[in-house]
């Protein structure tokens, strides 16, 4: 089964969660997802969901030249970010409840 | 324009190679420049940083380079097709308007009266022609040969892209030579400036009301962005400036071995591009000379025969696109001359030669 559908649902929110920790990068947020576990995660996918969330005024951007010299854009979280976060942290908690009690038979 | 050429010169290994095809398929599909130039930018940041940490290039792009840039370069906003339509007249209606404003320093050279001056249409719309049938054929290329082909280098798609314009232009002559589309000369500049300058001016205007700024970046992103640009370009030119002069320093050398002289040495190879930096000022001052002397001379002359309104049209318009080619060439003198000081300073500070920095750049490169 493509778990592509899957991945978009949550992935917007777990960037979203990375940005929320304070100012961050592209490239650092690729490392820290696939720190914990998100390995195919490329800048292909990563780049859309944070031009969705900056578009939908979850997450700021500001430009500032890097240490290593190119221009690099940081991401901060907005209010309505903040907002968004824990509306979806809320969300997976009690989609999460009820899809392992369906899959795994936990008990309620 | 972004210098993404510069960019990627300043990658090495996998990453140079990955970042060249990326900006081959931006450049040859249409992608919107704006959008383009944000995810080269971000694009170079993301494979900097990866790079100097040894991490593969397929963790950032994936395994399928083809399905990365097609996802990468996608608009996500709405897009209204009239208002691409009309930016693409207005993007012709410019260029009508510039090939008509040199189409007049042409005729007043030939003594044409204003009310008498013609264009004929036929070149422009050739050239119209020949572009949509590039377009296709580029994107062509870019699907089955791109990143299908890793042997054929991208700078080969450029070649083959001049190449082409070149060809079809003299094709389109050949047969077309004796067609012509004669249209008064004076109206056409008028209609095509004014449609294409309301166009640009309208979106500038709504541009600052959505933003606050006419401009498509901030004052900061500009200023950012022009450093930036700076010394990507500069870093790019040292390269090139130190390839050039390793290859120079070995050919004067084998030279004087050649004809039996005495070991032509860095010290005397290091003084002669010294002295070539000293006199840029004066190479400079006679170009600005040569073409202060190619405006003034013909616009006094149509002055004194009467045409005023010629001679000032000429002055203006020759003199608009002399000044800015003056600009281009004293802008490249003076940074081949930087880029070349920067290179033997670099080497003195190593205490070697030009030929072996030259060397450690390429190494550095491969790896």
């Amino acid at each position: 089964m493509d778990d592509t559908q899957l991945m978009k649902g949550i992935l917007e929110g777990c960037v979203l969660s990375v940005i929320a920790r304070g100012e961050t990068y592209g490239y650092e947020i690729l490392t820290e997802m696939e720190a914990v576990g998100f390995d195919d995660l490329g800048e292909g996918t990563l780049y859309p969901v944070l031009t969705r969330l900056d578009k939908n005024g979850f997450i700021s951007c500001r430009k500032a030249k890097s240490p290593l010299g190119p221009i690099r854009k940081y991401y901060t979280i907005t209010d309505t970010g903040k907002e968004r976060l824990e509306g979806f942290k809320e969300n997976y908690r009690k989609i999460s409840e009820s899809t392992n009690r369906v899959l795994f038979g936990e008990e309620k | 324009m972004l210098d993404t050429l510069a960019m990627g010169n300043m990658l090495s290994g996998e990453y140079k190679e990955a970042f060249q095809k990326i900006d081959l398929y931006g450049s040859m599909n249409n992608v919107n420049v704006d959008v383009y130039e944000d995810r080269m930018l971000n694009l170079y940041d993301m494979f900097t940083a990866a790079q100097s940490e040894e991490k593969p290039v397929d963790k950032i792009i994936g395994k399928d380079i083809e399905a990365f840039c097609q996802d990468y370069f996608k608009v996500y906003e709405k897009s209204y097709p009239i208002k691409k339509v009309i930016g693409r007249i207005a993007y012709l209606s410019m260029i009508m308007f510039i090939f008509s404003a040199i189409e007049i320093l042409w005729q007043i050279d030939e003594g044409i009266k204003l009310n008498d001056m013609k264009v004929d249409i036929i070149p422009f719309l050739v050239g119209c022609g020949v572009g949509t049938i590039l377009l296709v054929l580029c994107k062509l290329a870019t699907k089955n040969l791109i990143f299908k082909n890793n042997k054929i280098k991208p700078m080969f798609y450029y070649i083959f892209i001049l190449l082409f314009i070149i060809i079809g232009i003299v094709i389109a002559n050949k047969f077309l030579g004796d067609y012509a589309v004669d249209l008064p000369l004076l109206p056409v500049l008028i209609v095509s400036g004014v449609f294409s300058f309301v166009y640009y001016g309208v979106t500038a205007i709504v541009r600052y009301k959505k933003t606050g700024t006419i401009s498509k970046m901030t004052k900061a992103d500009k200023a950012e962005r022009k450093e930036f640009d700076k010394e990507i370009e500069f870093q790019s030119g040292v390269k090139e400036s130190a390839q050039i002069m390793a290859k120079r320093f070995e050919k004067l050398r084998k030279k004087n071995e050649k004809k039996g002289k005495p070991e032509y040495t860095y010290k005397e190879f290091t003084k002669v591009i010294v002295d070539e930096a000293k006199y840029t000022g004066v190479y400079n001052l006679i170009m600005i000379l040569i073409f202060v002397t190619a405006t003034v001379v013909p616009a006094v002359k149509s002055c004194l025969a009467g045409e005023y309104v010629e001679g000032g049209l000429y002055a203006g318009i020759f003199g608009t696109l002399m000044f800015f080619v003056a600009r281009l060439m004293v802008k490249s003198l003076n940074e081949v001359k930087r880029e070349n000081l920067h290179v033997l300073k670099e080497c003195e500070e190593q205490g070697i030669d030009v030929i072996e920095y030259n060397k450690r750049i390429n190494e550095s490169d491969e790896n």
